[in-house]
């Protein structure tokens, strides 16, 4: 049987539940992020509202550049100042996706990317999202599936663990809920 | 070879020792670690931390190739750094775009306003 589990990575990971939310805000939990402007702080948030990750000091990446950085490296700040993104470690990375199954399998055709919620092709309403992997140089604006980040493709396991650095900002005020993420993977 | 490193196709025949490793894409089937359909050389896998060993096969020929060990975090070969950064050269263009395509859509809301 496979098994998909998201975690917003911290000095504890927080498991993001099917209906938690993941948050990207301003300052602290629940603070809005200036317009234009990325996320300072990044949470787990219940459905009904609560701070899960709380007690688990979760990570932020905050998107600084697309190219600024050596080489035309993407920059972000992970806590340590500004960093081209492929120094960042799988432990400083956001988001941590496991994906679990009981035999070995391959997984390949790996995509994610943020989407309004209703129609994978349409990006998240009002948000700029970018996403990249572990490793990664650059930033992908992951808006909707026709833009999404492709994944490394993972060789046999019956564990693959997937990082991701992610960031986003609001391109005008008030709550974004038009903005979900979405994993899509073959395995065989 | 080491387990949780990021490898290019070609670099893991040529590390698993097949000969000629570079005229086998697109000619035979390539297969490695359970991934099916390599067709060319820069194709990025992953090989999971923990992985042990995993089987190589290239048109009628099969290895089973034994891992090194892990890295302790993921780490990206020499071969995967060149792929990756060429997938980023594309990624800023993307970004550049979608900023434009915004930028246009706020300047048409002001204006309509």
């Amino acid at each position: 049987m496979a098994v998909y589990t998201w975690y917003l990575q911290g000095s504890t990971p927080t498991e993001i539940q099917a209906t938690d939310i993941l948050q990207f805000a301003g300052a602290s939990f629940d603070s809005a992020i200036t317009v234009g402007e990325y996320n300072d702080t990044t949470h787990v948030e219940s459905s009904v509202g609560a701070n899960d990750s709380s007690a688990n000091t979760p990570n932020n990446n905050k998107f600084v550049s697309q190219s600024g950085g050596t080489g035309g490296d993407s920059q972000a700040d992970w806590g340590d100042g500004t960093e081209d993104i492929d120094a960042i470690t799988d432990a400083e990375c956001a988001l941590k996706i496991n994906f679990a199954h009981g035999s070995a399998v391959a997984v390949s055709g790996h995509i994610i990317y943020a989407y309004d919620g209703s129609t994978p092709a349409t990006g998240p309403v009002d948000v700029t999202f970018v996403i990249a992997e572990q490793g990664d140089a650059n930033f992908t604006a992951a808006d909707g599936s026709g833009a999404a980040l492709g994944v490394t493709d993972s060789g046999s396991s019956t564990s693959h663990d997937f990082f991701f650095i992610v960031s986003a900002s609001p391109d005008s005020v008030g709550e974004k809920t038009s903005f979900v993420l979405r994993d899509e993977l073959t395995y065989s | 070879m080491k387990a949780n490193t990021k490898y290019t196709a070609l670099e893991i025949l040529t590390l698993s020792g097949i000969e000629k490793p570079e005229e086998k894409f697109g000619k035979v089937r390539v297969r490695i670690a359970g991934i099916a359909g390599i067709t060319k050389p820069d194709h990025l896998i992953k090989l999971q931390a923990g992985t042990k060993e995993f089987d190589v096969i290239v048109g009628e020929e099969t290895k089973t190739v034994k891992i090194e060990g892990d890295e302790e975090t993921s780490v990206v070969s020499e071969g995967a750094r060149v792929s990756l950064d060429n997938k980023g050269v594309e990624a800023i263009k993307k970004f550049e775009d979608l900023a434009k395509v915004k930028a246009e859509a706020k300047k048409e809301v002001k204006e309509n306003k």
